[in-house]
């Protein structure tokens, strides 16, 4: 999996990967296949097609009007998951005017505008979910999630009340009892 | 089994099993939703194995990279992993271990999250100790309704390594490259080979002589509970808190769950 993103970061048309001979995954995959290892005689090896999702999208602390974006935590694979995007939108808690630069990065990883298509101003984007140090996640509303999950029923009525009912993000947030300071949007 | 022995958790048991598995110097993997092996391996680095490398997924004080989670796959994938855990919702007589679903694949009762790298980490990691906290026939059967990782592989395929141990709460089952088959090593303290085999759901062979898995020692379970459950809080606060006994609260870490 992460062979097929890197290779879909790095523009190449398959991926040798090790192990999975012997896995039922081969049967039900039509993007794995097995080859003779071309540099070693009598080695069969699978090899993946790469994965280049039509759309990426990532959560930021902070993004700028460029498009570049901190993205929680220093889990570059982010970055990598970026490049293999072909269309890369990033919702953040606060868009700023003034340029974002990648010595900033600290504890984030650094998404760079020539990466990423689409920015969107969305205060806590993330939820149920955490981000960074801003706020944790929603332990009750996850359990709940959890618990409406098990059944098709309790599913639809989850994703009826919070997916498709509110009409937009602030429907969302008031739903959820959450208020966003300001408008997400902040001069440094 | 041996009264002298101070009574613990079964998590604790087989995290001190573990520990005993890990060797100074080398290189251990940790996955995600992996407490009891990293609490063993952070046991082992209090104990016998401080110059180990310890890489726990999750962990930031056990994560020696720059990087995101593809740095332990690709570790591994260069074949650098000398030991690493996996569990299976099934494990068979062949040594094949099942992460993908339970009954048809198709239509199966249950759908479970996949490999997440098992499927590479199973034959390149040196030594593979596979897990399981439950030690019954739905675990241990004849053959795995899906092969996620296959336990015996032909030799045109590149393999570093593969399965070497199973550890559960009732015994510490050996993998025999040779035979390709299950061997009982050792029993644990509180059951007998006569439960082992009630609970496989295939026939194996026992180790000549079959050993008691020797106890916990007062060491290991005071180091366990004092400095490993204090590193291990702040990757499995939960399971830190309920199934490792606190010094202090000694009567029973399993009525503090609920």
């Amino acid at each position: 999996m992460y062979s097929m993103v890197q290779a879909g970061s790095m523009g190449v048309p398959f991926v040798a990967v090790r192990g999975l001979l012997g896995s039922d995954i081969l049967r039900h995959r039509g993007d794995l296949r097995v080859v003779e290892n071309p540099f070693q005689e009598a080695e069969s090896v699978v090899v993946a097609e790469p994965i280049r999702p039509e759309v990426a999208v990532f959560h930021a602390r902070r993004a700028d009007r460029f498009g570049n974006s901190l993205v929680p935590g220093g889990m570059r694979d982010d970055l990598m998951m970026a490049r293999a995007g072909r269309w890369v939108v990033v919702t953040a808690e606060e868009i700023q005017e003034k340029e974002i630069r990648p010595e900033e990065a600290g504890v984030h990883t650094f998404l760079p505008a020539v990466d990423v298509d689409q920015v969107s101003p969305a205060p806590f984007g993330a939820h149920p979910g955490s981000c960074g140090l801003d706020y944790s996640h929603d332990a009750a509303h996850i359990e709940a999630y959890l618990a409406a999950a098990k059944e098709e029923a309790s599913f639809k009525a989850y994703l009826d009340k919070y997916v498709y009912s509110p009409r937009n993000h602030q429907e969302y947030l008031a739903l959820v009892g959450l208020r966003p300071q300001g408008k997400g949007r902040e001069t440094a | 089994m041996n009264e002298r022995s101070p009574a613990c958790t079964p998590e604790e048991l087989m995290a001190v099993v573990i520990s005993r598995e890990v060797r100074d110097q080398e290189t251990v993997g940790v996955g995600m939703a992996s407490p009891v092996p990293a609490a063993g391996c952070i046991l082992a680095e209090q104990l016998h194995a401080p110059h180990a490398t310890i890489i726990i997924l999750g962990s930031e004080e056990y994560y020696p990279f720059p990087g995101g989670s593809s740095e332990l796959h690709f570790l591994a994938q260069r074949g650098e992993l000398d030991l690493f855990f996996l569990s299976g919702v099934q494990i068979d007589r062949k040594g094949n271990i099942n992460l993908h679903v339970i009954g048809d694949y198709d239509s199966p009762s249950l759908r479970l999250p996949g490999a997440y790298g098992s499927a590479m980490l199973y034959y390149m990691a040196h030594r593979v100790i596979l897990f399981r906290t439950e030690h019954t026939r739905r675990t241990f059967v004849e053959k795995v309704d899906f092969v996620t990782a296959a336990g015996v592989t032909p030799p045109n395929v590149h393999r570093e390594g593969g399965p070497t141990l199973v550890v559960t709460p009732k015994a510490l089952v050996a993998w025999d490259q040779g035979a390709g088959e299950w061997v009982l090593s050792a029993v644990h303290p509180g059951s007998s080979l006569a439960d082992v085999k009630e609970n496989t759901g295939f026939p194996f062979r026992s180790a000549e002589p079959l050993i008691s898995t020797p106890p916990p020692t007062e060491r290991e379970l005071m180091v366990l509970r004092t400095t490993v459950r204090e590193k291990l809080r702040r990757i499995y606060p939960d399971f830190a808190d309920q199934k490792i006994r606190g010094l202090l609260t000694t009567e029973s870490a399993e009525n503090t769950e609920k």
